[in-house]
């Protein structure tokens, strides 16, 4: 039995000789604390400094954090997880060891109420190293930290391995700590399995999470031998574990991104996206997981979901180190499936918020030429969609103008060349895009496979076209017929009956005409001459079309024009 | 539709919520108040003293609400592998100055390289009231032991004061030196000391295993002649 510890008439020995070995160990150490109320950061601070701690940065949310952390190496943080409308504590603990932004041997704790321990609990990927609750009293801190910062140092030979990329000396560091100290395995085999995961050593992976379960059920081995069965593509039995994490109390949100991943895996996409959406709704603020139901949701064309995922990845992503011009292409390009052809309200919304996400890339990436040239054929599609043809038009030319520009040593990726070349397609003529074609641009980043379907494009744009146009002069001469207007009727049927793409209903439209005015005004070479030619163009028609009737009656009525002449 | 009585606690539930986080934010403000007093004037008791009690409020307030929600969906507890040594240190360097400026003398005994699995908080939180009831039974010895006993991962926490006169040490376990399972729960509501036990009993019989249950025992310390609490975790 131990003696009685400081205690009766000597309070301060106790602390004095703990604080003078934390004093020295404080001093050298960086720390930022992440609070957004300035009381509690204020006050997080003078503790901070009253435990020895000098060099210490404060920000106010999780996006000034990330950016902290970029520039700089900090040893301990201390972060709110209540942070705000940004992201929450998790999260940037979940960004900073993704990003690798945070050493293995720095220090991340959470500072939590009460009532919020139960989420930080929850998280089985990425865990902070400990956390406070409130209230803080510098007691409580002080006796917290120091515990923390010992349990850490206990594991700081691995840490540090794994900082320094030796992952082998990271696990015989793993191997040694276990046999000095068999009683902390678990979490020993935690970071065991996850380096072999890593280094996709399945059978080892698997056989260390057996033995951390071996001593204790717990949640993170679980969900290591899913992991293990998911990359085995043994689905069933991954799926089983999952879905009995997912049944436990603690939810363990986690699981089901995996079970998505083997849905989608599994072919059943209904399934994964169904899935990514409930764990969503349990945690709306995981930038990963809105952009993987984004993407999901897209493959499923079901576009109203992956419109508002991509819109959430988006403004989730911001100032995040998983933001990516990629995220704003995708939602544009989910926000272009939205305009609608009717509600012009809508129509008004949905363009506008394209402009502004398409603005954004270009104020954000200013440098990438690539992604500006992308800007603007994607511009190009929204203003086609839109309706407004000659603003596509322009856009086009100018993604080409860009293209053809840029400076030699400038690569452009060819997904975005043979974008804008679909757009020339789109929106000029042949000869355009035949010209592009054979630019240095098209020769460097088309394949022969492209510039095909890219004629083809053309043609069908161009056929496109024609048919409008066909469809306006005849409908031009409906309206001129109907009016009594003969003459500038025929005028328009046989513009639009001159083009070979013409349909019998525009021949035989344009033979009505004739007939009209040669019945009104008396026989005309001109006007029989044209009309002759259309009718034998329709003798062309099968006899089973729906048009035949009104073929034969007008083929009727003209030859009894022309016997009336005679 | 929710009862009335249902709607009730509801309210209790919400109301101690809020209670809860006011009271955090006025002890952050007196801890902040004091902190800025120059150390020379700030060693009084009294600051130990609010420190101490301000403390013990909100032990309570979180045993309220865990308490709720463990009647209302089962509370889950939180089990994580803790070192003990580091753990109770971490404690004793909580307690250990207001204890002495209460005159107070606290000792630990910790079975050394223990790991334990436990719901940190929770039991941290049954530690604290159990350090709380001594002071008011104004014990002047507090002994914090940790060891292993039969398959159990043990936490006693003995004293020197008055002890549980009000048991009926009849009920003692015969084997061991007059243990006792707790009394039932409307014996305990009695007094303030049996609001902590009861609690204490509540987070020790959240953790099991296949096999075991954890459990509190109550007894008469025979070392420091007083009261004598006994949290059985599974090892």
């Amino acid at each position: 039995m131990a003696a009685f510890a400081e205690g009766l008439g000597r309070p301060d020995n106790i602390g004095i000789t703990a604080k003078k070995m934390a004093r020295s160990y404080y001093e050298k150490k960086q720390v930022l604390i992440i609070e957004d109320l300035a009381e509690m950061r204020s006050q997080l601070k003078s503790m901070l400094e009253r435990l020895g701690i000098r060099r210490i940065d404060t920000t106010l949310n999780g996006e000034e954090a990330i950016e902290a952390l970029k520039s700089k190496n900090y040893d301990i943080v201390f972060s709110d997880y209540e942070l705000g409308r940004g992201k929450d504590g998790q999260q940037v603990l979940e960004e900073a060891r993704h990003a690798k932004l945070l050493k293995e041997v720095s220090c991340f704790i959470l500072v939590t109420a009460a009532q919020t321990v139960e989420m930080v609990m929850g998280a089985l990927e990425y865990n902070p190293d400990g956390y406070i609750t409130k209230p803080v009293t510098y007691e409580d801190l002080s006796a917290r930290v120091e515990r923390i910062l010992k349990t850490k140092l206990i594991f700081e030979p691995i840490n540090q391995a794994i900082d320094d990329g030796d992952l082998t000396e990271a696990l015989d560091q793993c191997d040694e700590l276990i046999k000095e100290r068999p009683k902390i395995a678990l979490p020993v085999l935690r970071i065991k399995g996850r380096i072999y995961l890593h280094e996709h050593n399945l059978e080892k992976a698997e056989q260390t999470f057996k033995s951390a379960l071996s001593i204790r059920e717990v949640a993170w081995a679980n969900l290591g031998i899913a992991k293990v069965r998911y990359e085995q593509e043994n689905y069933e039995e991954s799926i089983e574990i999952l879905e009995t994490l997912r049944n436990k109390k603690e939810k363990y949100v986690e699981s089901q991104d995996w079970l998505a991943k083997i849905y989608e895996a599994q072919g059943d996409l209904e399934k994964a996206q169904k899935t990514l959406e409930k764990a969503i709704a349990e945690s709306p603020k995981a930038i990963l997981r809105q952009s993987e139901l984004a993407r999901v949701a897209r493959l499923n064309n079901d576009w109203a979901v992956a419109t508002q995922a991509a819109r959430k990845t988006v403004s989730l992503s911001r100032n995040s180190c998983h933001k990516n011009p990629e995220q704003y292409i995708n939602l544009v390009e989910a926000l272009q499936t939205q305009i609608a052809p009717s509600g012009l309200r809508d129509r008004r919304y949905i363009s506008t918020e394209i402009m502004k996400t398409l603005n954004a890339i270009r104020t954000e990436y200013p440098d990438d030429l690539s992604l500006m040239v992308h800007t603007y054929t994607l511009d190009s599609n929204t203003q086609q969609k839109l309706g407004k043809a000659s603003d596509a038009k322009k856009l086009a030319l100018e993604a080409r103008r860009l293209i053809q520009s840029a400076p030699a040593e400038v690569a452009i990726a060819s997904h975005v060349v043979k974008s804008a070349g679909e757009c020339l397609a789109e929106t000029c003529d042949k000869q355009t895009l035949m010209d592009f074609i054979e630019s240095k641009a098209g020769q460097n980043y088309l394949s022969d496979e492209g510039r095909e379907s890219l004629l083809q494009k053309a043609r069908s744009a161009e056929e496109n076209r024609i048919q409008e146009y066909i469809d306006s002069l005849n409908n031009q001469g409906v309206e001129f017929f109907e009016k009594g207007k003969l003459h500038n009727a025929i005028e328009m049927f046989d513009q639009a009956a001159d083009q070979a793409a013409a349909s019998f209903s525009v021949l035989l439209n344009a033979v009505q005409a004739h007939i009209a005015l040669l019945q009104k005004e008396g026989p005309n070479e001109h006007n029989q001459k044209h009309c002759e030619a259309h009718l034998k163009r329709l003798s062309n028609m099968p006899k089973d079309d729906r048009r035949y009737a009104r073929y034969a009656k007008l083929s009727e009525m003209f030859h009894a024009c022309l016997s009336q002449k005679k | 539709m929710r009862t009335d009585y249902e709607n009730l606690t509801l309210y209790l539930a919400s109301s101690i919520h809020e209670i809860k986080n006011a009271f955090s934010r006025l002890q952050s403000m007196t801890d902040s108040l004091i902190l800025n007093i120059p150390e020379e004037y700030r060693h009084n008791t009294d600051y130990h003293k609010i420190q101490f009690e301000s403390q013990h409020i909100n032990t309570q307030l979180t045993q309220l609400l865990v308490t709720y929600k463990n009647n209302e969906m089962g509370y889950q507890a939180y089990l994580e592998d803790v070192i003990m040594d580091d753990y109770i240190e971490e404690i004793l360097r909580r307690h250990q100055k207001t204890l002495s400026m209460l005159n107070v003398n606290i000792e630990t005994s910790v079975e050394p390289n223990l790991v334990s699995v436990i719901d940190e908080r929770l039991v941290t939180n049954v530690i604290d009231t159990l350090i709380y009831n001594a002071t008011q039974a104004k014990a002047k010895k507090i002994k914090l032991s940790v060891f292993c006993e039969k398959q159990y991962m043990v936490i006693q926490v003995e004293d020197d004061g008055p002890g549980f006169t009000d048991l009926d040490t009849n009920q003692a376990d015969s084997e061991t030196d007059s243990e006792i399972e707790q009394p039932k729960q409307k014996d305990l509501l009695a007094t303030n000391t049996g609001l902590g036990l009861l609690f204490a009993r509540q987070i020790t019989e959240m953790h099991k295993t296949k096999d075991l249950q954890g459990h509190t025992l109550l007894g008469k310390s025979g070392e420091l002649n007083g009261a004598k609490v006994k949290l059985c975790f599974p090892a």
